[in-house]
């Protein structure tokens, strides 16, 4: 059984360190790989760089991460990621990476994703400038994360995102805010490419499960919805996702 | 302390809601503000990921509006066993 376990929006600053240290310890028993999808720390500053190095400092199985809106805060992402690149933690962005596990070629696509709104009520590449960056920028990166998908050569592919790619797993959020959770390109993006699994953060009061127009398993693993430190994931390899 | 001159009551929680989540000391942006106004009375809502976070939420409300009554409704989140999910 292939284990993968996940989780997002940690937000992980001085006060919490020491909780979340806790909590993923006993991760590496459990699972093969830990994915975190995005929102690692409250603001990425120096001190939440310290502190998510001391939540992540006893998990010994491979993580692979996505950053998140609050971790681009302090406009300090280059550092943040070096140091967690330095413990060992792939950051992906537009990116992929393929961890063996018995045999078993688990490939992850990442991708921090943005908003923009979904089918019927989204924003378009329209009017102001600011509006046209604001779309742009999740065209850009959803474009990024299907390239990112397609090219991986994987028996088991699953895409990782901070931003929701459907409007199901945001049922419990205000309406009025989908657009700032989410976008659609992301989801229309992980169907042109396939993947077995697609995991999200961001919507707090969002729900757990939702698949995409093609049929993909959609997963928001956002702390405050699964309100547990992980969720492990298993998949049988003998057959495919099992 | 907010200013208010001029300002109209009833854009007063969405300024304490936007200084809850640009404050360094948290950013926590998902909690809800109601204002009485018969009562002066400031009503938070939400759930943080520590105790430390609901307190320093109120103290800060307390800050923004030394005049008001503040109501801390705030929970903190728990955290459950970790779950499994087998996928078909």
């Amino acid at each position: 059984m292939i284990r993968v376990a996940a989780v997002g929006d940690l937000h992980v600053g001085a006060d919490s360190a020491a909780l979340w240290r806790a909590a993923l310890a006993p991760v590496s028993a459990a699972a093969d790989l830990l994915l975190l999808a995005g929102d690692l720390t409250r603001s990425g500053s120096k001190a939440d760089e310290e502190a998510l190095g001391v939540a992540l400092d006893a998990v010994r199985i491979p993580i692979v991460a996505v950053l998140g809106n609050h971790d681009h805060h302090e406009d300090r992402v280059g550092p943040l990621v070096a140091s967690l690149e330095g413990r060992g933690v792939s950051v992906l962005e537009g990116s992929s990476i393929v961890h063996e596990v018995d045999g078993v070629r688990i490939g992850i696509a990442g991708a921090k994703g943005f908003g923009g709104g979904f089918e019927g009520a989204c924003g378009s590449e329209f009017g102001e400038p600011e509006m046209k960056a604001f779309i742009r920028h999740t065209r850009e990166l959803a474009g990024d994360l299907e390239n990112a998908l397609a090219i991986l050569e994987a028996d088991l592919r699953i895409a990782l995102l901070h931003y929701a790619p459907i409007a199901a797993t945001l049922a419990g959020e205000r309406c009025e805010i989908y657009p700032f959770l989410g976008s659609y390109l992301l989801g229309e993006a992980i169907d042109r490419a396939g993947a077995d699994l697609v995991l999200h953060g961001h919507a707090h009061a969002g729900s757990a499960r939702g698949t995409t127009h093609s049929g993909v398993c959609v997963r928001n693993v956002a702390q405050p919805v699964i309100q547990c430190p992980y969720v492990v994931f298993c998949f049988d390899p003998t057959g495919g996702a099992s | 302390m907010i200013r208010r001159d001029g300002m109209h009551e009833k854009y007063l929680a969405e300024r304490v809601r936007a200084e809850i989540g640009l404050d360094p000391r948290g950013h926590e942006l998902g909690i809800q503000v109601r204002v009485v106004f018969g009562e002066r009375c400031v009503v938070l809502d939400g759930l943080v990921a520590t105790a430390a976070r609901r307190d320093w939420i109120e103290m800060l409300a307390r800050e923004l509006l030394p005049d008001y009554e503040v109501r801390n409704d705030i929970a903190v989140q728990c955290m459950l066993e970790p779950k499994r999910e087998l996928l078909a």
